[in-house]
C-alpha cells in the first residue's frame, strides 16, 4: 500500500509538472495535437498506478516525451505555418453574410444545427445579423456580427469613459500579496493606514482586499464573509 | 524560448537515458548468457560441479544487476528469471541429466527475454 502512496504521489507530481510545463494553453482551449497529448497523458499516468509490477519509469518516460514532444511541437507550429497548417488545420468560414456554407459543413462534418447551437451560445439568435461564423482550430465558433448589428459601445456614442484599470488582490486573508503590493507601488503602511480609515485595526480582519490602476479599492472584513 | 530548452534537453535525456539502459541491459544479459552457455557445456559434459559453480557466478551476477533491473524491466520478466534460477539450481543438485540441460535452456532464454523486451526492433515496436 505505501509503495502505491508513493507511486501516485509520484505520478502525480509528474503530470502536474508536465502539464505546468506545457503552458496554460493545455487547461483550456485545445489544439488537436494538445488534445491527443491530454487523453494520452491520463492513460499513460494510470498504468504504473494500476500495476506495480509494471516499473514507474515505464509511466515516466513516455508521460516525459509525450510533453517534450509536444512543447516543442507548439514552438514548431509558431515558427513554420506550413507545419501549424498540417497539425491544427486552418480556421473554416461556415457562415459568409449571413448564409451558411454547405461546402465547409459537409467537409467539418457539422450539420446547420449544430452551428445554431454554437450562434445560440453567442447569444446571437438571427443568421441575417452574422457576418461571418468561423470554425477556429480548437473547434470553437466565433462570430463576427454586420457592422449595424454589433453590441453599442461607449465610443459609438461619442462616449470616454474612464478606464477601469486592472484589479490585483493586495490582502487576501489577512495575507499581503507582497509582489502585488510591489506592482501596483504600495507598501504595508498604506494598506494599513487604509484598513484603520475604514475602521480595521489588524490585518487578520481583513478578507480582500483589492487595488486597481485608478486608485479604486475593494476591501472585505473577514466577518462579512458569507 | 527557456521552455524550448528545457523540451529539448528532456529529450536528450530521454533518449540518452535509454540508450544508457538498453547498453547496460545488453551488458548484463551477455555476461549472465556467457556463464550460462558454459555452465550448458559443462553439463553435457558430465561436470556438475563445474556448472554449478558457473551456475551461482551467473546468479550472482544477476543478483547484482537486480535493482536496476527491477526499476526499468516489468517484474513479470525478472520472476521467470528468479524461477530460472531456482529451478536450474534444483535441477543440478539432484536432477536427470537431460532435465539439467532443459532447465538451463528455459533460464538462457528467460535472461535473453530481458533484452528482447527492451531491444529496439521491428518486433518490439510493432
Amino acid at each position: 500500500m505505501f509503495l502505491l502512496f508513493i507511486r501516485t504521489l509520484l505520478v502525480y507530481a509528474a503530470v502536474i509538472g508536465g502539464l505546468r510545463f506545457t503552458g496554460k494553453r493545455q487547461l483550456g482551449e485545445l489544439s488537436t495535437s494538445e488534445f491527443a497529448v491530454t487523453i494520452l497523458v491520463s492513460e499513460l499516468a494510470s498504468i504504473p498506478l494500476q500495476d506495480t509490477a509494471t516499473p514507474l519509469l515505464g509511466g515516466i518516460v513516455p508521460l516525459a516525451t509525450l510533453l517534450a514532444v509536444e512543447v516543442l511541437l507548439s514552438c514548431l507550429c509558431r515558427k513554420s505555418p506550413g507545419i501549424r497548417r498540417i497539425l491544427c488545420g486552418n480556421p473554416c468560414i461556415v457562415i459568409r453574410n449571413g448564409k451558411f456554407d454547405p461546402n465547409m459543413l459537409r467537409l467539418l462534418r457539422l450539420s446547420p444545427e449544430d452551428v445554431l447551437e454554437g450562434l445560440r451560445m453567442q447569444g446571437v439568435s438571427r443568421m441575417e445579423d452574422v457576418l461571418c461564423g468561423i470554425v477556429e482550430t480548437n473547434g470553437q465558433l466565433s462570430v463576427i456580427l454586420h457592422a449595424d448589428r454589433q453590441p453599442l459601445t461607449p465610443s459609438d456614442c461619442l462616449l470616454h469613459p474612464d478606464e477601469t484599470g486592472m484589479a490585483l488582490v493586495l490582502v487576501s486573508e489577512g495575507k499581503i500579496l507582497r509582489r502585488n503590493m510591489e506592482q501596483l507601488g504600495r507598501d504595508e503602511q498604506w494598506i494599513l493606514q487604509q484598513c484603520r480609515r475604514r475602521g480595521i485595526s489588524s490585518l487578520k480582519d481583513v478578507y480582500l482586499m483589492t487595488l486597481d490602476d485608478q486608485n479604486n479599492l475593494f476591501l472585505q472584513r473577514q466577518e462579512e464573509s458569507v | 524560448m527557456k521552455r524550448l530548452w528545457a523540451a529539448v534537453l528532456l529529450l536528450v535525456c530521454v533518449i540518452a537515458g535509454g540508450w544508457y539502459n538498453l547498453c547496460a541491459i545488453s551488458d548484463t544479459v551477455d555476461q549472465i548468457s556467457d556463464s550460462l552457455v558454459q555452465a550448458t557445456d559443462a553439463v553435457e559434459q558430465d561436470n556438475l560441479p563445474k556448472a554449478s559453480r558457473l551456475l551461482e557466478q551467473a546468479h550472482a551476477l544477476y543478483l547484482d544487476k537486480e535493482p536496476y533491473l527491477s526499476a526499468v524491466v516489468s517484474e513479470k520478466l525478472l520472476d521467470e528469471v528468479r524461477l530460472g534460477f531456482a529451478r536450474s539450481k534444483q535441477s543440478l543438485r539432484n536432477g536427470k541429466p537431460e532435465d539439467q540441460a532443459t532447465e538451463l535452456a528455459e533460464l538462457r532464454q528467460a535472461v535473453d527475454d530481458l533484452l528482447r523486451s527492451e531491444a529496439v526492433g521491428l518486433g518490439n515496436i510493432l
